[in-house]
Parts: structure tokens; C-alpha cells; sequence
């Protein structure tokens, strides 16, 4: 079983996700702010994380760097921004993010996205 | 004194009051006891909210995996899952039956909907209406209190209940201004009818950004089909019409391009802007006359954005409007707003006048900052051309023979009419076989061969006539000697050219290229009436210039030079002769001198010219230097550097004695590169070359002989 790192501020949306991708088969592991993501990264590298730009403490920006650069990892990462915050999402990818979904997220496509990226090579 | 008094009273102040200790004891007790009492609360309220917030909490992620299950149950689930489904189902029924159970699932589908698209928003409308949600917000609908009203029709809208259309609709033009625009925004977004349904019932204002979110809305929507919005120009609204003008531009909807050019007559200047832009981007050139009548009543932001939209639709024929603005209208946006729709319909029509630098001239090879001399004639031309005002341009300008430097007659008209005139001429004169031929100087003379021209074929004789006394004459040369006369009916009469047999062979050849030259005096006292009238017409483009000793002396070395063989001239050269600009060198130059003819408008740089055209023929570079200003002339001198041969370096050696230092000392540097770029190409081309020998003057028959040797395969069957 694929794990999920699902890194998000939003309980209600993030529990949302956690349900429909645990229904797909994935372990989701949901942190709520930046260091928590940091503890479970440094325990577990997982399969995919999926984050939010906007979270407390460590933003997604700042996750995508800490993974490429401190962690030297190679683990596909998935942006999830509001529309009209192009600028950082064209910032995660400057920094080695593998992909973007905008706000509102419809979970079947964040479903889509995750499979696409496991399945690559 | 003072001090004491000072002293005693601050004293007196310092001093303890009279209290009583019990009292304080009361005080202290009272405070206290407040203290405690208002700490009490603070903890016990605290408490309350934290645990009520807890409890929100937990509900709420109580319910969060419900919904969750709720959104993502599928319909291909299992009887089991079906089953679970109905019995979660009945489960959240009984759960919201609690009020704050209820308002928390409220909340938590609120939320939701803002984070989710597609088929999960879907199915999360669904499950507010299956759990009757939407009727507490109807309720909120007929509340007293105007936030609870909002609070309802903002739910109702979010949550996207469409039976909430009617009942919402009603609240359009509700007096509280807050109730009107949610109002307004879900009458629009609930259903598709529902802009027509506020555009038409509509009374007050609507606010920019009012309009902007319902365009929003109507964007955001789905397959959604834009009623005709040309139908609201009519209103009386204002501002229904200018959002009806916003859509139309919006929606491209050309339809209405009648309407529309008559709101550019409306009284309110934003209906007009509106107007006016939807003109310009749909480009109705036939609101133009409209727009420009509107322009005179129209206040100044109108009227840049009638010149703008001018600018973008208009036509040449619309730019006397547009300068007519620019002089008329003092305000200075106006002015440059129209001088820029004029640029705009005919690019680069006005260029920038104002504050330019007049010593900044601009030229082809690098700027040269050491020991620059600044004269004074290149800063007045330099000026002269900044200094033209706007106001000197006309509308239309023609070209008349009065206002132009140079007025050319057709060239072939006048070739035919003058030869014409001349042949009858000379047909009417008796001459002398006594005379002594002499020598005519027609080394400069191409080979011709004899062959109508279509001009002469096309034209009749009357029409040639009556063209020929419409001509004006400039310079006229007399010819005293009757002689010459003579001898070109004997040139004209028959040349003898030898064939490719060798035997000779005469033709008649063509002299419709000649310049005539008459002499003033003798035409008086011999020739008849008809050359009296030649004389008196004025030929423009003719140019007669007195052989000087120079080409008298060349004469004589050319006579000497028959004997010794051919001369061999360059063809190319001779080719390239403009035989109008040709100056005729005759034997009688030392008469003419004697007699004084008049030659008029040349000058010294001319004479020049002249002499070095009747060699090499004339530069087409000679016309453009005499109108360009200096730095022009620069530029010229490297095109002819590029392009030119022979008669360019003749041209630029005249040029020695040129006004203007920098022109004299750039035609030094042109001419000699180009005559080292020149003899690089003669040494490369000469064995290609063709060469035409004039052989064979005879002196006692009086007549021209050419022998034409062609260098090639021709030559070789001359040969033969």
C-alpha cells in the first residue's frame, strides 16, 4: 500500500481528502502544520506528499525545499494553492515540486493526480 | 513673602486628609470582591465558550466522515454499503434535529462547498437539500432583522437552491442597500432568466462593483446563452443602460449598433464612454459622423475617447476632423489625442516637434565628435525643419507647376513634337551646298538603328502642335552659322554603315534625342515665321551649355585621331547618357562667346556638372543634390558609394567646389574609394566589356561614318 504524507491546515477539507484517498487504497498520513510534517518526514520518507502552500509554521514552499535540498529526496510532491497564487506555485516548481491542483480541489482529480505521479517510473 | 506663602501652601497640600480607616477597610473589600466577581465571570465564560467549542469540535468531526461518506458514495456500491448509506441516513436525521447539531452540519456543507468542484459540490447541494436545510434559510427570509435576511439569501445563493429564484427576486429593490445586492446577485446567479428579471425591475443605482460581480457570475456559468442585452439600451435607468452597454461589449453583441450610436446623443457623459468604447471595439465606422458630431458637446475624458475610438475606425477622410480639433481645441490632452488618431489612421503622419534638441543630426556613418565646426548654415537647416509648426499643415496639398522646383513635360512628347517642328523647319530652308562642312563634335552619340517609335506611330501631327506651344523654354542658345543647319539635314539624310560583309550600307538614322540650338539673331533676320514661334516657346528640362575650348581642342585631337584608327568608346557610358541633359559642344562656340547668348538660372557648379555629363553623362544623384539639405547630401554620397560608376565620380568631383566643408570633404573621400571600387571592377569586366569604334570621319564628304565593331561573336563574322 502506497503512503500519503497529506500536509493541510484545513481539517474539514483535509479530512475529506483523507477519506476519499484511503477509500482509493492509499495509507494517508494527515499532518496539520509544518513541524508535524518535518517529525513525520524526518521518521517516514512516503510514497507522494500532497500540501498546501499556506500552512502554519513551515509553508509548502518551504516543505518542497526541505525535501529537495535537506532531505535529498526524490519523493513526488503535489501543490494544492488557491487560484490566483501563481507566483508560488511557479515558485514549487522552481523548487522541485512534480505537480499543482488549484482551490476548490475536486477530490476525484487530486485522485487522478496521485495515481498519474506513483505510476511514473 | 512670596516664598513663605509658597512654601506653607505646598506644605499644606503634602499633608495627610482627613479619612476615616474603616472606610478605606470598605473600600478595599468592595474592589476586591469586584475583582474576583469579574475574574469569575471572565474564567467562567471562557470555560463555557472553549467547551462549547470543543463540542462543536467533536460534532463536527463527528459529521465530517459522515458527509465524506455521504459525497463519496458511489452507485456502484455494494447492498452493504447501500444499506450503511440509509441507516447513516436516518442516523443524521435524527442527529440535526438538534439545533446546534443542525447549524453545525449547515456549517460544515458552507465550508465545504467553498474548497470543493465538481461532482462533490454537486452531490453536497443535494445532501443540504435532502436534509431540508434550505428551509431555515427561507425562514431567514421573512425575518424583521435585515443581517438574517442577508445571511438567508447569501445561504440560499451558495448553496445554489434555485426554488429560492421567486421569492429572492422580490428583494431587488429593497430599500436596505445590503439586502438589495445579495438580492441582485442571487436573482442572477439562482437562474439563467434572472439578469433580464433584475435588468428590467431594477430602479436604483448599480455600483461598479456590483456590476463587476454579476459579470463574474454570468461568466462563471455554465453553457449559459446571453439574452439580447440591446433590449436594455432603452431604459430609463442609467445605469441599466450603461451595464446593458458593458454586456453588449462583453458578449461582442453587434446587434444592437443602431442603438448604441444613438446613446452617444445620451446626456450622461459614462453612458456616452460606454457607447464609445462598444463603437471602437466593434469598429461601426457609420457612428463615426455621430461621433463627430457629438464631439462639440461633449466634455473633455468624452472627447479623447471619441478621438481614440476615431483613431482606431477612422479613415483618411476623417483627418481634416482631426486637425481641425488640434487647432481649434486649446486643451492640451484633446490636441495630443487627436494628433495621435491621426497617426494612428496614417502612421507617422505628424512627427514629434516639440523640444527637440536642433543640434542632434542624425546620420548614416558614425558621429564624429573631434574638431566638429559647427556652421552656421547646417544649424538654420537643422532648425528649419524643426521649426515647423502644425499649424502649417494643409489639408490637401497639390502640386502645381508654380509651386514645384521642377515641372517635367513628358519626355517622349517632347521628343516627338520638337523633332517634328524641326523636320518641317528644315524642309523649308534652302541651303547652301557651297558651305564648308564642318565637323560636328557627335562623338557622344549612341548606335542607332532606325525604327518608329510608338510614338510616332500613336500621335497625330495637330495634336503634337498644339502641345508643342503649351511648352515653356528656359535656355535657348543661338547658332549664328547657317552651317550647321546644313550639316544635320546631312546626318539626318543618310549615315553609312558598313555590314557584316563589309560593304556600306546607308541608313537613316533617328536624332529625335537631339537638343536643337537656334541662334536668337539669326532666326530673326533669316529663318520664317514657324521658327520664330518655335523660339518663342519655353522648354524646361533642356539644358544648352556653350562648348568650351577644352572640347573645342578634344574636336581637333579627334579630328587628328581618324587618321590613326578608331576611337573606342565605352558603351555603357554612352548607353547611360541622358541625352536631354547633354550639352552640344558645335564648332561655334567662339561665336557664340562673341555674341553673348544668354543662358539662364545656371550657376558654376552647374556649368561643371554639365561639362562632366557631356563625357559621362548625367547622375540621377545631381536632381537629389540639389534639393537635399547637407546631411541628405552625406547620406546620398554613400549610396553613390555603393552604387555608382563613372558618372557619380565625375559628379562628385564637381562637388570640389561645393559650399559646405563637410560636403566637399566627403565627395573627396566617395570619389576616391568609388574610383578605386570602379577600376577594381573595370580590370575584372574589361575582356567582357563592349567597345563601339567610331571610325572613318570623312572630312571631305562632310559626313559621320560609323563603324560598329562589337566585341564577340559579331566581331568574329565582321571578320569573316
Amino acid at each position: 500500500m502506497k503512503k500519503i504524507l497529506l500536509a493541510d491546515d484545513d481539517e474539514l477539507l483535509a479530512s475529506l481528502l483523507n477519506y476519499r484517498l484511503d477509500k482509493a487504497g492509499y495509507k494517508v498520513h494527515w499532518s496539520c502544520d509544518g513541524r508535524e510534517v518535518k517529525e513525520q518526514l524526518e521518521r517516514e520518507i512516503p510514497d507522494i506528499i500532497v500540501s498546501d502552500i499556506m500552512m502554519p509554521y513551515f509553508s509548502g514552499l518551504e516543505l518542497v525545499d526541505y525535501v529537495r535540498n535537506t532531505l535529498e529526496s526524490k519523493v513526488p510532491i503535489i501543490i494544492i494553492s488557491s487560484a490566483g497564487n501563481e507566483e508560488n506555485v511557479l515558485s514549487a516548481f522552481e523548487l522541485g515540486a512534480n505537480d499543482f491542483i488549484a482551490k476548490p480541489v475536486s477530490p476525484s482529480e487530486l485522485l487522478v493526480r496521485v495515481t498519474r505521479e506513483l505510476s511514473k517510473p | 513673602m512670596f516664598r513663605t506663602e509658597l512654601t506653607y501652601n505646598i506644605f499644606s497640600l503634602l499633608s495627610i486628609p482627613k479619612i476615616h480607616t474603616d472606610l478605606l477597610w470598605d473600600l478595599s473589600v468592595l474592589f476586591g470582591s469586584l475583582c474576583i466577581l469579574y475574574f469569575g465571570f471572565i474564567f467562567f465564560f471562557r470555560n463555557r465558550l472553549s467547551a462549547k467549542s470543543q463540542n462543536i469540535s467533536e460534532r463536527r468531526k463527528q459529521l465530517t466522515p459522515i458527509i465524506s461518506n455521504f459525497l463519496f458514495h458511489g452507485e456502484d456500491a455494494s447492498k452493504e454499503e447501500k444499506y450503511e448509506y440509509v441507516e447513516l441516513k436516518v442516523e443524521i436525521r435524527e442527529f440535526i434535529k438538534d439545533p446546534i447539531n443542525r447549524s453545525i452540519l449547515k456549517e460544515i456543507l458552507l465550508d465545504l462547498q467553498r474548497d470543493l468542484t465538481g461532482d462533490a459540490r454537486r452531490r453536497l447541494f443535494s445532501l443540504y437539500k435532502d436534509f431540508d436545510l434550505h428551509l431555515d434559510a427561507f425562514a431567514k427570509l421573512y425575518s424583521w432583522r435585515w443581517e438574517v435576511v442577508t445571511k438567508g439569501i447569501v445561504e440560499l445563493t451558495q448553496m445554489q437552491v434555485e426554488e429560492a429564484y421567486l421569492q429572492i427576486k422580490k428583494f431587488i429593490n429593497h430599500k436596505k442597500s445590503v439586502i438589495r445586492r445579495h438580492a441582485q446577485i442571487a436573482t442572477v446567479s439562482l437562474n439563467s432568466e434572472g439578469i433580464g428579471q433584475f435588468l428590467d425591475t431594477t430602479r436604483y443605482p448599480i455600483s461598479e462593483w456590483q456590476q463587476i460581480k454579476i459579470l463574474e457570475i454570468l461568466r462563471n456559468k455554465k453553457d449559459y446563452i446571453p439574452p439580447s442585452f440591446g433590449v436594455w439600451l432603452t431604459s430609463k435607468n442609467k445605469d441599466v443602460v450603461l451595464f446593458a452597454l458593458r454586456l453588449i461589449r462583453h458578449y461582442n453583441q453587434t446587434d444592437a449598433n443602431a442603438s448604441v450610436t444613438e446613446l452617444l446623443k445620451h446626456r450622461n457623459e459614462e453612458v456616452k464612454q460606454a457607447a464609445i468604447e462598444c463603437i471602437k471595439e466593434f469598429g461601426i465606422v457609420e457612428a463615426i459622423p455621430t461621433l463627430m458630431a457629438a464631439f462639440k458637446k461633449s466634455k473633455r475624458d468624452t472627447r479623447i475617447f471619441i478621438l481614440d475610438a476615431i483613431g482606431t475606425i477612422g479613415k483618411e477622410e476623417h483627418i481634416p476632423f482631426l486637425l481641425e480639433v488640434h487647432r481649434k481645441i486649446s486643451n492640451f490632452n484633446v490636441k495630443s489625442k487627436a494628433l495621435s488618431a491621426i497617426n494612428s489612421i496614417s502612421p507617422e503622419t505628424v512627427l514629434p516637434l516639440e523640444n527637440l534638441d536642433p543640434e542632434i543630426i542624425v546620420t548614416k556613418r558614425p558621429v564624429e565628435l573631434e574638431n566638429e565646426e559647427k556652421e552656421t548654415t547646417e544649424d538654420s537647416e537643422s532648425l528649419q525643419i524643426n521649426e515647423i509648426p502644425s499649424e502649417t499643415i494643409e489639408d490637401d496639398v497639390v502640386i502645381t507647376e508654380e509651386n514645384s522646383d521642377f515641372f517635367y513635360e513628358d519626355l517622349d512628347v517632347f521628343d516627338y513634337c520638337f523633332m517634328e517642328e524641326l523636320n518641317e523647319i528644315l524642309d523649308n530652308q534652302k541651303i547652301d551646298d557651297t558651305v564648308e562642312v564642318q565637323y560636328l563634335p557627335l562623338d557622344f552619340l549612341p548606335v542607332v538603328v532606325e525604327k518608329p517609335t510608338p510614338m510616332e506611330k500613336k500621335r497625330p501631327e495637330k495634336k503634337s502642335k498644339r502641345k508643342l506651344r503649351k511648352l515653356k523654354v528656359s535656355y535657348e542658345e543661338v547658332h549664328p552659322d547657317e552651317n550647321f543647319r546644313k550639316e544635320l539635314e546631312e546626318i539626318l539624310s543618310r549615315v553609312e554603315v558598313p555590314d557584316v560583309d563589309g560593304n556600306i550600307e546607308t541608313e537613316y538614322l533617328n536624332f529625335n534625342f537631339l537638343p536643337f540650338v537656334i541662334d536668337e539673331d539669326s532666326e530673326k533676320q533669316n529663318l520664317p515665321a514657324i521658327i520664330r514661334q518655335i523660339n518663342e516657346m519655353e522648354v524646361d528640362g533642356v539644358e544648352i551649355v556653350i562648348p568650351s575650348r577644352k572640347e573645342k581642342q578634344q574636336k581637333g585631337d579627334l579630328a587628328n585621331h581618324e587618321e590613326q584608327g578608331s576611337v573606342q568608346v565605352d558603351f555603357d557610358a554612352c548607353a547611360m547618357v541622358n541625352w536631354e541633359d547633354v550639352s552640344y559642344a558645335g564648332e561655334q562656340s567662339e561665336a557664340t562667346e562673341n555674341t553673348k547668348e544668354k543662358v539662364v538660372e545656371t550657376n558654376s557648379v552647374q556649368e561643371q556638372l554639365a561639362t562632366a555629363t557631356s563625357t559621362y553623362g548625367f547622375s540621377i544623384f545631381e536632381e537629389l543634390f540639389r534639393t537635399c539639405d547637407v546631411d541628405s547630401k552625406l547620406i546620398l554620397m554613400n549610396e553613390i558609394l555603393d552604387i555608382g560608376d563613372q558618372k557619380e565620380l565625375m559628379f562628385l568631383k564637381t562637388l570640389d567646389k561645393d559650399p559646405n566643408r563637410k560636403v566637399r570633404e566627403a565627395a573627396g573621400k566617395t570619389a576616391a574609394l568609388l574610383n578605386k571600387r570602379l577600376s577594381k571592377e573595370r580590370s575584372d569586366t574589361k575582356e567582357e566589356e563592349n567597345l563601339v569604334k567610331w571610325v572613318n570621319i570623312d572630312k571631305s564628304k562632310g559626313l559621320l561614318e560609323f563603324d560598329l565593331d562589337i566585341r564577340g561573336v559579331q566581331s568574329e563574322n565582321t571578320k569573316q
